[in-house]
């Protein structure tokens, strides 16, 4: 198995076995790390809420909780890696180019099954009398 | 979900948020029940310290709600870990279980690297705990013994987090990323002191690391002759071919056997199969080390 569909696999696992708020809590990880760089558990939380604020979405759709319990699956899978903080309460971390990879894959997955959404709805619409 | 729904009672503040999530996370392994409890601590403790001209018991009801109560955020580490053996299964599943099928497996790999490495790091430990005992004792009567035996006994914490994430990465099992935060809450030098020494991992870390000089002589010996016994077997013929010179194994009778086209196939194939030997051995150990290491470095 070459790297590529090592890393494909690798994050099919993540993706399919994580709960829809584990997972969406893991790509808005991955997503902040990789557009803000560094951040600690409490960065992201702030940086991810300010974010979805301005978007129009004031509650996250996860408890924060969840997002701390992600970054130990995340770190587990290589798809992040504590910077060189050491084990002080607000210890950083940063997005691998395996974690790029996730959320790529991540990414492209979300935007087709919202396009198919998207197009059964409007199907449903067209459909009305 | 409001706690009065679950049945249990709201916590009040955050040590009694703490023993809820402890109670919830029964039976978790103990590196996921210190992590959770870490980070849960480090959160609330933030929010506490960030509205403390509130009443704790406010703070803590408006925090459980983005947080989650105990029992939630139990679940959610219990989900991530249900996640973890999920893909371990997985994997296991993917190499199949033949005798061959161990040449795909990391944690061989893993488990034979750990054993190199096993002599190297098992001398350091060895030498840092003699060395930090006898010197913590010799300055005992000294002013800056009380400072010196804090800091040797903060540098063996530290270590055991350190060996856990080798244990982690190399062996496969789960560690704990984060050190207890019981003793941040101490205050006072004497306290502090008599909570390290009456905490039994304090004393279980250092006799791992002391365990860690015998055990890494014995994995190093075990890799360096499985290796070399094997790599020996399959490349001899070949090394005697190209030097051109002859290289006795083992006595002159079997060495004349190996020399006969026959004698150098059976030698290729016995150290073939003795290098599969070794990484299910190598397996079998990084296992037990991996299990012996949670049950001494983490404590819950």
């Amino acid at each position: 198995m070459n790297e590529s569909s090592h890393r494909i696999s690798a994050a099919h696992a993540l993706l399919d076995s994580g709960g829809f708020e584990a997972e969406t809590a893991a790509l808005a990880v991955l997503a902040n790390l990789k557009a803000e760089g560094r951040g600690s558990a409490r960065d992201l939380l702030r940086r991810i809420a300010r974010a979805a604020e301005i978007a129009g979405e004031p509650v996250l759709p996860f408890k924060h909780a969840t997002l701390y319990a992600v970054l130990h699956e995340l770190e587990f899978d290589g798809a992040i890696q504590p910077a060189s903080d050491g084990d002080r309460a607000g210890r950083t971390f940063v997005i691998t180019p395996r974690g790029k990879a996730f959320l790529a894959l991540a990414q492209e997955r979300w935007r087709s099954a919202h396009l198919v959404i998207r197009a059964a709805a409007a199907a449903a619409e067209s459909q009305r009398p | 979900m409001t706690p009065m729904a679950t049945g249990h009672s709201a916590p009040r503040t955050v040590d009694d948020y703490l023993r809820q999530l402890r109670a919830a996370l029964e039976g978790a392994t103990p590196a996921l029940i210190q992590d959770a409890l870490a980070d849960a601590e480090d959160y609330l403790r933030e929010e506490v310290s960030l509205g403390s001209y509130k009443p704790e018991s406010e703070i803590l009801a408006r925090v459980v709600r983005s947080f989650g109560t105990p029992q939630e955020v139990a679940a959610e580490y219990r989900a991530v870990e249900t996640r973890f053996e999920r893909r371990h299964v997985r994997a296991e599943r993917t190499r199949g279980k033949g005798f061959f099928s161990i040449a795909f497996d990391p944690q061989a790999y893993g488990g034979l690297l750990y054993a190199l490495l096993a002599l190297p790091i098992g001398i350091a430990y060895f030498t840092w705990v003699v060395t930090g005992v006898s010197l913590s004792a010799g300055l005992a009567v000294l002013i800056i013994g009380v400072p010196f035996t804090l800091l040797f006994i903060a540098s063996c914490r530290l270590i055991a987090l350190l060996e856990g994430r080798i244990v982690e990465t190399l062996l496969g099992k789960r560690m704990p990323r984060r050190l207890p935060t019981e003793e941040r809450r101490i205050t006072g030098v004497w306290p502090r002191i008599r909570a390290m020494l009456t905490d039994a991992r304090t004393w279980s870390t250092m006799f791992y690391m002391v365990l860690q000089l015998p055990l890494g002589v014995a994995y190093f010996v075990i890799a360096v002759v499985g290796l070399t016994l094997s790599v020996g077997l399959v490349t001899g013929p070949f090394i005697e071919a190209i030097v051109g010179r002859n290289v006795i194994f083992l006595s002159p009778a079997i060495d004349r056997f190996a020399d006969t086209p026959l004698g150098m196939g059976v030698m290729m194939v016995v150290g073939f199969l003795l290098f599969f030997v070794l990484l299910h051995l190598m397996k079998a150990l990084s296992g037990l080390h991996a299990r012996y290491a949670e049950a001494t470095l983490v404590r819950i």
